[in-house]
Formats: C-alpha cells, sequence, structure tokens
C-alpha cells in the first residue's frame, strides 16, 4: 500500500460479510458535526455495586444514530422492487453495529509501537484506520497514519485534566456517575497544536504540512484518537503487563 | 424519565463532603498499612486487611473532582501564576471548599507534638510515636 493515502474529501466506503453475504456500505463524508453528534451520545457511566464500582459504557446507539444519519446507499441486499423510501430503517440491526464499529475502528499504529520516544517539541503519533473498499471487496487498512503534534503546555494540560473530571451525578450524591464527552475539547486542542500529518489527501492534495487544510478537513475521530495518546499514561500498559 | 443530575462542581457542599472523606480515608489506608507491616506473616493480617475498609460514601465523579482541586491548589501554592480569568468560578469556590475541608480535617485530626503524625482529636497518645497526650484542663 505504498504512497497510498486517505482521501478525506467525499463519500467514505466500508464492507463487511455476513453469513456468505458481502455489503458495502457508502457515507457521505463524515463531518466534525457528526463526529460531534456521536461523541456526546456515548454515554459513559459508573455506579457503586456493594463493595464494586461498575461502568457503563453505551457507544453502540450512538454508532446507530451515526449510521443513520450520515448512510447514502448500501449494496448487497435483496430488494423486491424499488427502494423502499425507508430503506434505513429496514436495515438489519446486527449491520449497523458492525458498520459503526468499522467506521470508529482507530487503534495505535502497529509501526509506531516500537518507536522511541524522542524529547522534542512536538510527537508523532500513528494510527490506524479503515477507509474504502479494494476491488476484491474488502476494507482498506491503512497504517502509518502519522500525526504530529506540538506538546501540550501546561494550561492546555490542566484545561484537559478539568474537562476530565468534571461530571455529573444522577439522582442522589451517591447516584451513578456520568462522564461527558471530551471530544469537543480534544478537537479544539489538536487544532491547536497540530503541526503536521502523513497519509491524508484533501481533493488528490496531501495535507502534510498544510496546518490550515489539516485543521478544515481532518477527520474529527481522527484528531481524537490521536490527541488520546498524546495525553495517555503508560500505567494502561503497565497494568496489562502484571496482569499477565 | 432520566432522574435529576448534580452538576459536581457546582455542588459546593458535596465537594466540601468528598475532599473531608478523602483525607480521612488517606489517613485510614496510612494507619492500615503500617498495622499490615507490623502484621506481616501474621495470620490475622487477611483479617485486619477486611477490616480497614473504604469510608467512601459519594460518587466517584466527587473525588476525581476534588482530585483536580488539590492539583489545581499545589500548582497555584508552588507560587505558579494563574491569571484568575483562566480559572472558573466553579474552580474558585471549589478551592474555598477544599480549603474548608482541610481546616476541619485539621481540627479533627491534630498533628502530634513529637513526630507530626495526625491523631484524632480524642486520642490519648500518639498512633505513631506513642507519646501521651496532655490535655488542656478547663479553667
Amino acid at each position: 500500500m505504498e504512497n497510498a493515502a486517505i482521501e478525506l474529501s467525499g463519500e467514505r466506503k466500508i464492507s463487511f460479510r455476513d453469513r456468505t453475504q458481502n455489503f458495502i456500505y457508502t457515507f457521505r463524508r463524515l463531518e466534525a458535526k457528526d463526529w460531534l453528534k456521536y461523541f456526546n451520545s456515548v454515554t459513559v457511566e459508573n455506579e457503586r455495586e456493594g463493595k464494586d464500582t461498575v461502568q457503563r459504557i453505551d457507544i453502540r446507539s450512538a454508532g446507530i444514530a451515526l449510521v443513520d444519519e450520515t448512510l447514502n446507499s448500501v449494496e448487497g441486499y435483496r430488494v423486491s422492487g424499488d427502494m423502499p423510501a425507508d430503506w434505513k430503517q429496514k436495515i438489519h440491526h446486527g449491520h449497523k453495529i458492525k458498520a459503526a464499529d468499522l467506521l470508529t475502528d482507530v487503534g495505535e499504529s502497529s509501526a509506531m509501537q516500537s518507536m522511541p520516544f524522542s524529547i522534542s517539541d512536538f510527537e508523532e503519533i500513528g494510527l490506524t484506520a479503515f477507509w474504502g473498499v479494494a476491488e476484491n471487496g474488502s476494507n482498506v487498512k491503512f497504517d502509518g497514519l502519522v500525526h504530529r503534534i506540538a506538546s501540550p503546555n501546561a494550561e492546555q494540560r490542566r484545561v484537559y485534566m478539568r474537562s476530565m473530571s468534571e461530571t455529573r451525578v444522577a439522582g442522589s450524591r451517591s447516584g451513578r456517575t456520568i462522564y461527558r464527552s471530551s471530544a469537543p475539547l480534544l478537537i479544539r486542542l489538536y487544532d491547536e497544536l497540530v503541526q503536521g500529518v502523513d497519509g491524508y489527501t484533501w481533493q488528490g492534495q496531501p495535507l502534510v504540512n498544510d496546518v490550515a487544510l489539516i485543521r478544515a478537513n481532518m477527520d474529527a475521530y481522527h484528531k481524537v484518537a490521536a490527541m488520546k495518546q498524546i495525553f495517555a499514561t503508560p500505567e494502561d500498559e503497565m497494568e496489562t503487563a502484571a496482569a499477565a | 424519565m432520566n432522574a435529576p443530575s448534580i452538576f459536581v462542581p457546582r455542588d459546593f457542599e458535596g465537594i466540601r463532603q468528598a475532599a473531608i472523606e478523602l483525607f480521612e480515608d488517606s489517613l485510614v489506608q496510612r494507619e492500615a498499612n503500617r498495622a499490615l507491616d507490623r502484621a506481616e506473616g501474621s495470620s490475622n493480617r487477611q483479617r485486619l486487611e477486611e477490616s480497614f475498609k473504604s469510608r467512601l460514601t459519594l460518587a466517584a465523579g466527587y473525588y476525581s473532582w476534588v482530585e483536580y482541586l488539590m492539583d489545581l491548589d499545589g500548582i497555584l501554592a508552588a507560587g505558579i501564576q494563574l491569571p484568575i480569568e483562566k480559572l472558573l468560578d466553579t474552580e474558585i469556590h471549589g478551592l474555598r471548599m477544599l480549603r474548608l475541608a482541610r481546616g476541619e480535617f485539621s481540627r479533627r485530626h491534630p498533628a502530634c507534638g513529637a513526630c507530626g503524625e495526625l491523631n484524632d482529636r480524642f486520642a490519648q497518645q500518639c498512633s505513631s510515636c506513642g507519646v501521651k497526650f496532655q490535655r488542656a484542663k478547663a479553667a
């Protein structure tokens, strides 16, 4: 996949199989407002139950709403006669969940995991994502999508910590803690801190160091994923290693 | 219908309570660690472990906000200047609640004059160094 890059303008396709059938979903461009609506619909709550704390995360409802709102067309379904006007409501529920999972399947690049951390004015974050469908019908996976992000200053870190600590509690003071999405802040911080990217084009033009173009057109989900890595602590990995 | 929810940074009484509980809890944890060290290898260590329960009663959101305020308080205490317009009123009032809670906790747990360990205000002797406390007699 040398020289391949994600084209951010225009439609976005994903594909999946169920039983022996292939399906291709075509979405309109997912704008920042679509992703903000998605992030604001994700619910993360925790509640004490006896000695334990139970965390509940609902991303499925938000994912289904995103698919309903942005899906332009589908291929692979048998239709008798014309496509009904309410075709989106008739799509298999599990297929919408699968489609949302693929749209949001953005991870840390395997190539970057072995990269040493360096002391510099910016960090390089590597992401993976599924974007587009190959001629054989399979999803195209991009690895090594690079975001060069300046190190946040103390004030930006403080504002992030504040945002992560501001919660609501349902019912009484000992009720459920409801966490709000930090995505709007992460998107804002990304726009403040981004220095450049590799692996993305806008209308055929590589974004590279065109910060204004990156701010305006980078996929908001990728902005959030990159910033989450900027603020990530290695605790999780240490805990995983200890538990293994 | 969804139950009404409390925006934690605006629940100042809840913040004060959460801060006191966190201070009390850290004291209990410190005492627990000392007792567990003393009971190393003893058969009743597990029973002892179970007897030191966390006393936190509020939703997790209160403690995460108080921990954020403690960090902010630490930044300010270190002499780092933050322009007042950068702070939200919830942070300013939250810091006041933290200070009130700290004062209340200090009154409940005066420091031992000999070793500095915090004790219960009615304690007869220091839980750490064992020094006997003298009480001022009422005139």
